[in-house]
């Protein structure tokens, strides 16, 4: 099942660990080495961010590669425009509200 | 005429939303539909405990859509007649109330500059705002919004 992605970021790990990605693709180890937290706990959260479709991990040779994935942030900018779009709307209701009081 | 940017500010890297536009009325006129229950109840959204007095609590209400219950909790924080008032913000899903501000400049007579600015996104909505900053997105995303926008 696929989990809500802003639940996923909700932790400042995975946060961190988005952040990392973001500079580029990096193996699962790389990835560990970044981190004070053991191996397997890290794996638990790739794993976490993986189900949230905010990376993909693909095994090249050895090393399993993670990989941002950017369209869920798209969705998520969606919201932030629609507030901005909100606020536009409101200002074009207000300019017709004082239109309807002269 | 209407001005919007999707800021991110030098000194704090927070995101912020500024919006400024021109009406041709009178100052009074527009502080009075930026503070009394009527008005905005007619223009923004449906309020019933609104009251110009700082530290007063009140609600909008609407109809709730794509995950937002509808109610947006405020607080008066602060204002100075006829020049500005600001109230918190928050709306479910924001973990911090958001800070709305709006402030009115007297142009000449019937023409009044209005600033509406919406900071302090924390958390969620501010690291998301500030990673698709820092993807590059701004101007790809600016682009499309205008192109919205003129449609």
């Amino acid at each position: 099942m696929r989990r809500d992605p802003w639940q996923a970021l909700a932790d400042p790990t995975r946060r961190q660990i988005i952040e990392v990605l973001n500079k580029a693709p990096q193996s699962v180890n790389t990835i560990a080495e970044n981190f004070k937290i053991s191996r397997p706990a890290i794996s638990k959260q790739l794993k976490i961010l993986e189900a949230s479709a905010l990376i993909t991990i693909e095994k090249q040779g050895r090393e399993r590669i993670c990989t941002l994935a950017l369209a869920p942030l798209e969705e998520v900018y969606k919201w932030v425009r629609q507030y901005e779009l909100f606020w536009l709307d409101k200002l074009d209701d207000l300019e017709a509200h004082l239109k309807e009081q002269e | 005429m209407s001005v919007m940017t999707l800021n991110q500010t030098t000194t704090t890297t927070k995101p912020q939303i500024h919006i400024k536009r021109v009406y041709k009325h009178d100052i009074n006129k527009l502080w009075t539909a930026l503070t009394t229950k009527a008005a905005l109840s007619n223009w923004l959204m449906q309020t019933t405990d609104f009251e110009l007095r700082e530290g007063q609590i009140f609600q909008f209400r609407a109809k709730p859509q794509g995950g937002w219950d509808g109610i947006v909790h405020c607080k008066v924080l602060s204002f100075s007649q006829p020049n500005s008032i600001t109230y918190s913000w928050q709306a479910n899903g924001m973990k911090k109330p958001t800070i709305v501000t709006w402030e009115l400049k007297e142009l000449a007579k019937n023409e009044t500059l209005l600033t509406l600015s919406h900071a302090g996104f924390e958390g969620f909505g501010g690291w998301f705002t500030r990673q698709i900053l820092n993807f590059g997105w701004k101007s790809m995303l600016r682009k499309k919004l205008t192109k919205h926008l003129l449609q």
